[in-house]
């Protein structure tokens, strides 16, 4: 009576499952499977989209689409799906991230610097700053950021799933080829350790 | 007694588990400030991060698929659930799909449903699947529309004795089928318990059932709701059987008093009150009868061993009961004076065999999308001499009473009733070649089914004592493309000689089932066997109780016909 095929089923992996772990579905995209990139993209567009509303400065996002910077920015990757090496299958979340954070900072370079209509470029003007900023404080922030460039690709990964984007436990482990959620708690609390390390390092107003 | 454990691991654990996090307890542990510091930062980008994946969840009406099924509405949310009204597209028709995160959920949740959805019980949701999709744990039913029991007490005061005992027979017996299947509720209460269209009350909520064997490991988890916690959880003790017992007792205390049992601020003064138990029922109500508080008292009582061993001798004692005050059940008999009943010499109409263990699957939709609403009435009459009587379900027949059903539909509908005993023999009781009605029934009538054959009245004859009989009424805008192939596969209506019983003896026939002869019908009329069907499961998978659909309509009824 059940109406969708069963999880985990023993037949030729389909593009479609949802269940297919990330470092898969890149196999059959590389492959040039159209139905699992549409399945990347309909896996992580909403909460990237979230995400990165979170980082982009107030003017800036009246300025843009962040929806379509986000969705641009993946397609883009996918589009070169092909070209990208990866260390491992899982490192396209993290590739993802840097990808969308430099789209981003691109865009609101590219917005300041763009006059207003009497001709004075709106950065001088408006200086805001993103929500996140607001809440956090930029300092801080860049703190953050800077512990996270020291981690590797997997513990940014990690912590970019389940601190940013609030995947649960057991997402993670399907999206990561992980045996169980207990394993991806273990891999996470690590990656908080090292992350914690990492900034300890960096400290308040420490040089890059 | 807490195992110690590093404070710096909690730190973290909080974190990403995304729980309040205990900075004072790291510092005492020894977390040098520093690494506390780089720590808050992150807690405070996880807070905000998440608080604005879940805004961003939260605003919209949730992801608009799971799976295939559609989702229309958000009607419920919980901490760790959510229930949608959705559409789902196999079955042509709304469920209600509950979504738990998995977190919440556990490993043993998917095995937790498959049991729930080999439950088929009147009273009991018919749960139609469970998955786990987008990561979540889905289980979505039968779409019960009516207002839970908490509700209805609240708006409409506490109930007529009558009513609850029957409340108490429905849900009692829906306990019984859910023990039957391994479970252990261990969550009636009214809350879970919804009145549909037609007043019958339906156990709607699976949370926390947990198969027996694994509530006894988790003995000490207090996670049954805790106002309808039997006294004997509150200090550890499994949930059982007998514990389920209890809360439905408190469940119709609630009925019949019209409000909760016990008034608490703390989980400590509700565990003394529950100790103490509740007033007794006819100190607040006189007309309660004797016979049904002291049913309750005992299921209430603070001692398992005192309580009913199980629901089946809970169920069986206010059957008893209600037995004995016959005059209340009178109101409804419906007088249908005008029909003339002619019986004839009976002819087996043995239309439809398949065995019990043929498997459940979806059917393919029947009808093209996208579907008009209409609704659909339809009831069992008991036919006797001058009149008739309408049975709900539960209620008894026996060998020689005479059944029509009663069908009403807002648009023009084929209809379909099919027939199984407990022995597992299935029957198509109509349409039949040789009845005067014919499908599609028109709009807007009641039509007494079978109806006239050459013009003299009709019903079905129970024949013999079957256990139980489950009938399935099928309506649907489209003729159901399933039973009409296998109405297609039937020889020829012969107009005379005799047809015989197909392969078996008509002794054979008469000990298998219970209802299955038609009065009227000439023998020579009677239909051999046809190619076995998986129909009947596939359509009590989709048997709901609500009144108004799309596309096909399918209502279960179970009439006991217990064996001497």
């Amino acid at each position: 009576m059940n109406a969708h095929p069963p999880a985990g089923s023993p037949s030729r992996p389909a593009a479609s499952d949802p269940w297919l772990a990330t470092g898969e579905l890149l196999r059959l995209a590389k492959d040039g499977d159209a139905r699992a990139r549409e399945e990347l993209l309909t896996r992580y567009l909403p909460r990237l989209q979230s995400w990165a509303e979170g980082r982009l400065p107030m003017y800036a996002r009246s300025l843009l689409d962040t929806a379509d910077v986000v969705q641009d920015t993946l397609l883009r990757v996918l589009e070169g799906i092909d070209r990208i090496e990866l260390r491992r299958p899982d490192g396209f979340r993290a590739y993802v991230r840097q990808a969308v954070l430099n789209r981003i900072r691109d865009e609101v370079r590219w917005a300041a610097r763009r006059p207003g209509p009497d001709g004075v470029p709106e950065s001088l003007s408006d200086p805001s700053p993103s929500p996140l900023e607001n809440a956090i404080g930029a300092d801080l922030i860049e703190r953050y950021e800077r512990g996270l460039a020291r981690l590797d690709e997997d513990d940014r990964q990690l912590l970019h799933l389940r601190i940013e984007l609030d995947f649960d436990y057991q997402e993670i482990a399907e999206m990561t080829g992980r045996n169980s959620r207990d394993a991806v708690r273990m891999a996470i609390r690590r990656a908080l350790e090292r992350l914690a390390d990492a900034m300890d390092h960096e400290g308040p107003g420490a040089v890059p | 007694m807490s195992i110690d454990r590093d404070p710096l691991d909690s730190l973290l654990d909080s974190i990403s588990d995304g729980n309040p996090v205990d900075w004072e307890a790291g510092e005492r542990g020894g977390t040098k400030r520093p690494r506390i510091e780089s720590l808050r930062i992150v807690s405070r980008i996880a807070d905000f991060s998440r608080g604005r994946q879940r805004a961003a969840r939260d605003s919209t009406r949730g992801p608009e698929r799971w799976g295939d099924l559609l989702l229309l509405e958000r009607v419920g949310a919980g901490a760790h659930a959510e229930v949608y009204r959705a559409w789902d597209p196999g079955l042509q028709r709304e469920v209600a799909l509950k979504l738990i995160r998995l977190e919440a959920a556990g490993a043993a949740l998917l095995d937790e449903g498959r049991a729930i959805a080999r439950i088929r019980h009147p009273h009991v949701v018919t749960v139609h699947g469970v998955d786990r999709r987008d990561g979540r744990v889905g289980l979505w039913m039968e779409f019960v529309r009516g207002a839970s029991l908490e509700q209805d007490v609240r708006t409409r005061g506490a109930l007529e004795p009558a009513v609850a005992a029957r409340l108490g027979v429905e849900i009692g017996s829906a306990l019984v089928a859910v023990h039957g299947a391994g479970l252990i509720h261990r969550d009636i209460k009214p809350a879970n318990v919804v009145r549909d269209a037609e007043g019958r009350h339906v156990l709607a909520d699976f949370g926390l059932g947990l198969p027996a064997d694994q509530a006894a490991a988790r003995e000490t988890d207090p996670s049954g709701t805790p106002m309808y916690m039997a006294p004997e959880r509150f200090s550890g003790a499994a949930a059982s059987e007998r514990s389920d017992v209890y809360s439905l007792g408190l469940l119709l205390w609630f009925a019949l008093a019209g409000r909760h049992p016990f008034e608490a601020a703390t989980f400590a003064d509700l565990k003394a009150a529950v100790e103490r138990g509740p007033r007794p029922l006819r100190e607040l109500r006189q007309d309660i009868p004797v016979e049904l508080a002291a049913v309750i008292e005992r299921a209430i009582a603070k001692d398992p061993a005192e309580r009913f061993p199980d629901a089946r001798a809970m169920v069986e004692a206010m059957r008893r009961m209600r037995e004995e005050a016959p005059a209340r059940r009178s109101s409804r008999a419906i007088a249908l004076a005008a029909v003339v009943l002619v019986v004839l010499a009976t002819a087996t109409l043995m239309v439809w065999r398949a065995r019990r263990t043929a498997s459940p699957e979806v059917v393919p939709a029947p009808t093209p999308a996208p579907p008009a609403t209409y609704s659909v009435e339809a009831s069992f009459l008991r036919r006797d001499e001058g009149g008739a009587s309408r049975l709900v379900n539960g209620d008894r027949v026996k060998p020689g009473d005479r059944l029509s059903l009663e069908v009403r539909a807002t648009r023009p509908a084929w209809v379909y009733v099919l027939n199984e005993d407990e022995g597992g023999e299935r029957y198509l009781l109509y349409p039949q070649p040789q009845f005067d009605t014919q499908n599609p029934l028109g709009a807007d009538s009641s039509f007494v089914l079978p109806g006239p054959v050459a013009g003299r009245e009709n019903a079905w004859t129970v024949s013999s004592a079957g256990g139980r009989e489950y009938f399935l009424v099928v309506a649907s805008p489209e003729p159901v493309p399933e039973i009409e192939a296998d109405l297609a596969r039937l020889p020829a209506p012969r107009t005379s000689g005799s047809a015989g019983y197909a392969s078996v003896s008509e002794a054979t026939v008469r000990r298998l089932r219970g209802v299955g002869e038609i009065g009227a019908l000439p023998e020579e009329l009677a239909r051999p066997a046809v190619p076995r069907s998986r129909a009947f499961d596939r359509f009590r998978a989709l048997a709901g109780r609500e009144s108004e659909v799309r596309g096909v309509w399918v209502r279960q009824i179970v009439l006991e016909n217990p064996r001497k």
